[in-house]
């Protein structure tokens, strides 16, 4: 590659898009000036919300004698205030005569669907008795041997689903809260008690959290988010431009029969989508931190509703999130950039952006969830992880902050890496970047698909199968019952499984291809490969087992979900081994081997690198396992898997492999073969585990092994075929 | 010099399985020629075109530009040609000097020479008077010389037209045709594909006849004339339509 070139073509791109109106006003200016109009928006809700009064029926105020009042007369006729709360405007009502409590409730619940008033306070005479009762009880007239069992109200009428009528019955609820104080004092000093026999304990509580993390914590989870956001879009609209309009423009063609290489070209146009959307950040960001520090402490006072509801702002603070964003900015300018040269023209390019944000915006929600840390586990989800060490800093958790950074920058590195891959396929592919609008018609794209079978499944075929085996596992999980006996847990299992993953694959071979057998990659194999295929599973059981120890460290499995295994665990316990054997390890081991490293790899194998086509089967392989624990550790098993069915192009080993590794964990798990393993075991906190050394020594015997394949193999399509010349 | 043997580019396709663009073209430019490429839309000359230009990749045959070849050596070739086609465009965004300038470093010029050169090319081209107008704000007539600019600024040894009077006035049309005329009189080896018989007659040296991916017949224009018997071009192309020939009948 050269530099040189790649900083001319990114001064020139950088040119052309500051030369842009409409690229600077949603990049710079847009998130410039968003905040400050919010913040005037706020400010002028914040007066409206304060300024408008709650209209309250009051049924039922009768005097209560003797005992401090809530209301008294207002200056308007026929209208009462609080004495606490000037926001009520309370119109009192008389408790009609002979009306039950119930009754009256009727009445007002129909008035207040009519919207008549915002909400309403019975004060029934059965309250006034109750009372009046504890009156003469504390003051030795009466006895509390007479006490009823319920306390007749108040009562508040509201709609919980009506905001005015909310902000009443909560304005409504401080007021009695306050004068039910009174009262209580008022009766402990009748009945010359002490006023601290009321709150005989007190619970004082210490927060030893920083004030300014303790205060941030709204803003913690919101800043991380609008930020995202607006990376994506800071890095979407110039990319559209550079890729998409430029085709549109006819630009493109003009560079690509130019001088310099694609992957210039592409690194030169990522480095000035990433300019853009670490521009859009920046401007956010200070605007953000402009409007908090400057506006939010006008609008929400400290002592205020919404400060107290939302913390104070964490002010400059934030400015550190800046360098959390380098990984993530060039995340998103490579993966806008993959997708912009995808389209045909700007119009086409705007409607990749709603993908990119579901995909996104569900991934930084992680960071508002509650119960959700920043660590090792969670520091490894892409997106998830920065939205998270965002929060960290912006709530001046630097400690936690530090330990995670590397996980997470590394993490959206790697993924970077994997888009940037993808920009570059694009670029090099004749197809997207010359691609004609093109006309679809079912009907020949069937009558096609059937005439001109392609020998080897492509790589469409080959999503297509993975994609289908996703839905399908989806509907069966959602509809599967639980099993009641061994019998029905074996049968409706395997069943499952053979139709909804093994029947795709085979289909799709069968029907869509001449070579089947090569399709599934069903080929004699190499003695090299079936020596591999037995001796792996073995050597490394252990340093699998140690893998899923790891795993589980990483991201705990969920009680609940433990707790809801565990019947069926132990109805599998009483199961007959050959029952086990076969649905737990012949089955998968059969047909997930016929359509991941079958179907889907030798599709993949033919559209793109040995590599990528590994990777992606494992990683289908891995999400079809469901929960994410055995996703990762079948993720791990799928590359090994894949990389050995690549090398020998039979499916032969793997299966042998799979069905073998299987075994030997049904085997393993049953305690009459624990006594026979004992002195590979050790203790790992109550349960027999293989010893660390067992699982050392095994993983470095079986990298020998593989290092040995390697040398003895060749990457193949099929057996008997290299790589791309399989057509 | 463009060496060009039996090349093919088929593109798959629902309704006719397989379309081929391209199929089976072979032909020879030398230095100090115009090789005219004619035919009517859709007969392949553009995929012949982008393939040379290494936009496209050929299914089979191969073709070699100033002894390179295009699907190997596909740096080579564009540092060896200039491109100009109708969708080959200028940057909206840039000066006619910014465009020109852009394209000479991109090709590695030193920039003493670059500024020379460039100075020699504005003034060829009648360029100096709008160096400094934004691509989008400049005529049909300027776009295209600063097409033409853009693509002879590193001196190549061969140049390819293709369509490039498509949308272009009389006027502007016959001051590009006689700017491809000197740059044959400067010795460079040009490929020129049209579907204007006239445009043919004026400049072309050698022409080939293309139709549905195929060369009907090749030859200088007194060649054919006298071969087909006829007075002018054009009659010679209508005549190899209605007939359908065949390459092999036509020699």
């Amino acid at each position: 590659m050269n530099w040189f070139n790649v900083r001319r073509l990114f001064v020139r791109e950088l040119l052309s898009q500051l030369r842009d109106r409409r690229t600077l006003f949603t990049t710079v200016l847009l998130p410039v000036m968003i905040y400050p109009v919010l913040g005037l928006v706020m400010m002028q809700v914040a007066q409206f919300v304060t300024e408008s009064k709650s209209k309250v029926v009051l049924v039922g105020a009768s005097s209560f004698e003797g005992l401090p009042q809530f209301v008294e007369p207002s200056e308007e006729e026929d209208k009462l205030v609080t004495l606490q709360e000037t926001l009520l405007d309370l119109v009192p009502e008389e408790f009609p005569e002979h009306a039950t409590l119930e009754g009256v409730q009727e009445s007002l619940q129909q008035r207040l669907d009519s919207k008549e008033f915002d909400a309403a306070l019975v004060l029934s005479p059965e309250l006034h008795k109750y009372l009046q009762f504890l009156k003469e009880s504390v003051d030795g007239k009466g006895s509390f041997d007479i006490q009823p069992e319920t306390i007749p109200g108040p009562v508040i009428v509201y709609n919980s689903v009506a905001d005015k009528s909310k902000i009443a019955r909560a304005r409504i609820a401080d007021v009695l809260d306050k004068w039910e104080e009174e009262v209580r004092d008022a009766l402990f000093e009748l009945g010359k008690l002490p006023l601290g026999v009321a709150t005989p304990v007190e619970v004082q509580v210490q927060d030893i959290a920083p004030e300014e993390s303790q205060a941030a914590q709204f803003w913690a989870s919101m800043i991380p988010i609008m930020l995202l956001l607006w990376t994506l879009t800071g890095a979407f609209y110039p990319a559209v431009d550079l890729c998409a309009g430029e085709k549109e423009r006819g630009t493109l063609e003009t560079l690509l029969c130019g001088p310099a290489k694609r992957v210039e070209i592409v690194t030169g146009k990522l480095l000035t989508v990433m300019v853009f959307s670490f521009a859009t950040s920046l401007a956010n960001l200070v605007s953000i931190a402009f409007t908090g520090v400057f506006m939010v402490a006008k609008v929400m006072p400290v002592g205020s509703e919404l400060h107290s509801k939302l913390g104070m702002f964490p002010g400059w603070n934030i400015l550190w999130s800046l360098v959390v964003l380098i990984p993530l900015v060039a995340m998103f300018s490579a993966l806008a950039l993959a997708a912009a040269t995808f389209a045909r023209s700007s119009k086409e390019g705007q409607y990749y952006m709603m993908p990119l944000l579901m995909l996104a915006l569900p991934l930084s929600m992680i960071s508002v969830m509650p119960n959700v840390e920043l660590d090792l586990g969670t520091s490894l989800i892409p997106v998830a992880g920065s939205a998270l060490l965002l929060r960290n800093l912006v709530e001046s958790q630097f400690d936690v902050a530090i330990r995670f950074a590397i996980p997470v920058m590394a993490s959206s590195a790697f993924c970077c890496y994997l888009a940037v891959r993808w920009a570059t396929f694009q670029f090099n592919s004749e197809a997207v970047l010359f691609r004609e609008s093109e006309k679809w018609d079912i009907r020949l794209w069937g009558r096609q698909l059937i005439r001109n079978k392609p020998l080897l499944p492509t790589g469409g075929m080959a999503i297509f199968v993975a994609i289908a085996i996703l839905m399908l596992r989806y509907v069966a999980n959602a509809t599967a019952s639980a099993p009641e006996t061994w019998q029905d847990f074996v049968l409706s299992n395997s069943i499952a499984l053979i139709l909804t993953i093994g029947v795709p694959a085979i289909l799709v071979a069968v029907l869509l291809t001449r070579n089947r057998m090569g399709s599934l990659k069903l080929t004699k194999p190499p003695v090299v490969a079936l020596l591999i295929g037995v001796l792996l599973p073995f050597l490394l059981h252990p340093t699998i087992i140690w893998l899923g120890v790891g795993i589980e460290q990483l991201y705990p499995i969920n009680p609940a979900m433990k707790a809801a295994t565990a019947p069926v665990e132990a109805m599998l316990n009483s199961a007959p081994l050959f029952a086990l054997l076969f649905v737990i390890a012949i089955v998968p081991g059969i047909f997930e081997e016929l359509a991941f490293r079958g179907v889907i790899l030798t599709g993949l194998q033919k559209d793109s690198r040995p590599s990528s086509a590994i990777f992606v089967s494992a990683f289908f392989f891995g999400i079809t396992h469901g929960i994410l624990q055995q996703s990762l550790n079948a993720f791990i098993i799928g590359l090994l898997l894949g990389y050995i069915a690549v090398r020998c192009g039979s499916l032969i080993p793997t299966i042998i492999m799979h069905v073998l590794h299987n075994g030997i964990t049904v085997l393993v798990a049953r305690s009459e073969s624990q006594e026979w393993l004992s002195p590979l075991l050790t203790d790992y906190h109550g349960t027999p585990m293989y010893s660390p050394l067992v699982a050392v020594c095994g993983g470095v015997i079986a990298i020998g092994l593989i290092a040995w394949f390697h040398i003895q193999t060749r990457p193949k399509l099929a057996a008997g075929t290299s790589q791309h010349a399989g057509d | 010099m463009i060496v060009v043997e039996n090349l093919r580019k088929s593109y798959p396709d629902l309704e006719l399985d397989e379309v081929k663009a391209v199929d089976g073209v072979s032909f020879r430019c030398e230095p100090g020629q115009i090789f005219g490429l004619l035919g009517p839309n859709g007969a392949g000359k553009t995929t012949v075109l982008r393939t040379l230009a290494t936009l496209l990749k050929p299914t089979s045959g191969s073709a070699t530009i100033a002894g390179f070849d295009v699907e190997a050596e596909a740096e080579q070739v564009r540092r060896h040609i200039g491109f100009v086609s109708n969708n080959t465009s200028n940057y909206d965004r840039m000066s006619a000097r910014e465009m020109v300038e852009f394209f000479g470093r991109l090709h590695g010029m030193p920039e003493d020479e670059l500024q020379s050169r460039a100075a020699l090319v504005y003034e060829q081209l009648q360029m100096t008077e709008f160096l400094e107008v934004a691509g989008g704000k400049m005529s049909t007539g300027m776009k295209q010389k600063v097409s033409i600019a853009r693509a002879i600024i590193h001196n190549p040894p061969v140049l390819i037209f293709d369509e490039a009077t498509v949308g272009l006035d009389v006027l502007v049309g016959r001051s590009l045709q006689n700017t491809v005329l000197e740059l044959r009189d400067q010795g460079k080896c040009i490929l020129y594909s049209t579907h204007h018989m006239r445009e043919v007659e004026r400049v072309c040296d050698q022409v080939a006849i293309m139709h549905n991916g195929k060369i009907l017949c090749e030859g200088t224009q007194e060649d054919l004339r006298e071969q087909f018997n006829q007075k002018d071009l054009e009659d010679v192309f209508f005549d190899l339509m209605e007939q359908q020939l065949q390459p092999g009948e036509c020699e």
